[in-house]
């Protein structure tokens, strides 16, 4: 719910002609929409190659979203199927006819490929994973408890003060600090 | 980016802080956008949504490619009236005042002799209630069928029914497909 008042207000800029407003929810669901996509296509810089899509393919047809369904409802559709296109192209595409360089260059998102190749760029999920669990675990309880409540059972501010019985204010500044804290353990990885 | 815009972007991202003054600023301001970033990727840390590996190729490769594209600029929604509660209600409404007509019509033609009082000889001093005219009982011995006038309204009759049957199937628009045209005729 909370996820989907943010949401609309960002395709509410990006449909009067912001684009930058739609980067921010590339941003946001960019993760997630790789992690959707490699269920289906299983190499790598293919996945990044058709989520790159399905965020274009979106973006062109945002026009068209009436915002009954949340927007990652409608993304992970697109998602979806442009992976199933991406495999039915695959398995039509004659085995041993692999791309030569000249079309590499043609091909949408060739860019990426390319950048694919420093995998030293790319930083691993468990790495990042256990620097964030390992954070979470040095939290005050407080701090702990109220974003776990956030993000992983989705429970509104309210919905936290009335658990953790304390004021809607104080749920807010408990949830900012627990995520400035597990983020500065997170950053230096992040920039190497 | 100080402290308390920082505390506003974690409660706008939670959907909990008005959103078109952060807005503005998160759109511009590359740090702020990092932090946006960041706090997405705790958020998918810990709802493991995280891929295998994990980098910011595609938000920077999307965002090459749409500078490219022609901006999005939606039409505003205008809200179409809806006709479909009234449609049934006006058919309704139709086919009440076809019947009505019909009955009305009918008695008239059968109960000729009826002596309805002349507007001039009666002064209206009280709002009357309207009473249906009470059907004249014709003598057994004239047979209504065989006078003139029945005849012709039997053929007027015939008439209206295969004109309406007809007209329902000629596809055009309008009341008259969907109703039908009722007589009555007394019974002998």
């Amino acid at each position: 719910m909370a996820d989907k008042v943010t949401d609309k207000q960002l395709i509410d800029r990006v449909k009067k002609g912001e684009k930058a407003a739609y980067d921010l929810l590339v941003i946001k669901y960019q993760q997630r929409i790789v992690n959707l996509v490699s269920r289906f296509v299983r190499n790598q810089s293919d996945a990044l190659d058709v989520t790159q899509e399905a965020f274009i393919k979106a973006y062109r047809a945002l026009p068209n979203f009436r915002g009954d369904s949340a927007f990652y409802t409608w993304l992970y559709r697109i998602a979806v199927n442009t992976a199933k296109n991406h495999l039915a192209v695959q398995s039509r595409r004659p085995l041993g006819n692999d791309y030569d360089i000249s079309e590499i260059e043609q091909i949408d998102g060739a860019d990426a490929l390319k950048e694919q190749a420093t995998p030293e760029s790319l930083l691993l999920r468990d790495e990042l994973q256990s620097t964030v669990l390992k954070a979470i675990e040095d939290l005050p309880e407080d701090l702990k408890t109220a974003i776990m409540l956030r993000e992983i059972e989705g429970l509104s501010y309210e919905e936290i003060a009335s658990v953790m019985e304390c004021p809607i204010g104080t749920v807010r500044s408990r949830i900012f600090r627990a995520r400035e804290a597990i983020e500065s353990e997170m950053k230096p990885l992040l920039e190497n | 980016m100080n402290e308390s815009n920082k505390e506003q972007l974690s409660a706008f991202i939670d959907g909990e802080h008005d959103g078109d003054h952060m807005l503005d600023k998160l759109i511009h301001d590359v740090s702020m956008k990092e932090t946006w970033s960041r706090y997405h990727l705790i958020g998918d840390c810990l709802r493991d949504n995280l891929p295998e590996k994990i980098s910011n190729q595609v938000s920077t490769n999307v965002s090459k490619a749409l500078r490219d594209e022609p901006t999005i600029l939606a039409p505003k929604n205008t809200k179409q009236f809806n006709f479909k509660p009234f449609a049934g209600f006006a058919i309704a409404a139709s086919v009440a005042m076809v019947a009505v007509f019909s009955i009305k019509s009918d008695n008239d033609q059968n109960s000729p002799s009826i002596g309805a009082p002349s507007l001039a000889a009666t002064t209206v001093s009280q709002p009357q209630a309207f009473d249906f005219p009470e059907p004249q009982v014709l003598p057994a011995a004239v047979k209504k069928s065989d006078t003139p006038e029945s005849l012709a309204n039997q053929r007027l009759n015939n008439y209206l029914m295969n004109h309406s049957e007809y007209r329902s199937n000629g596809g055009v628009n309008g009341i008259l497909p969907y109703a039908r045209v009722v007589t009555i005729e007394i019974q002998e």
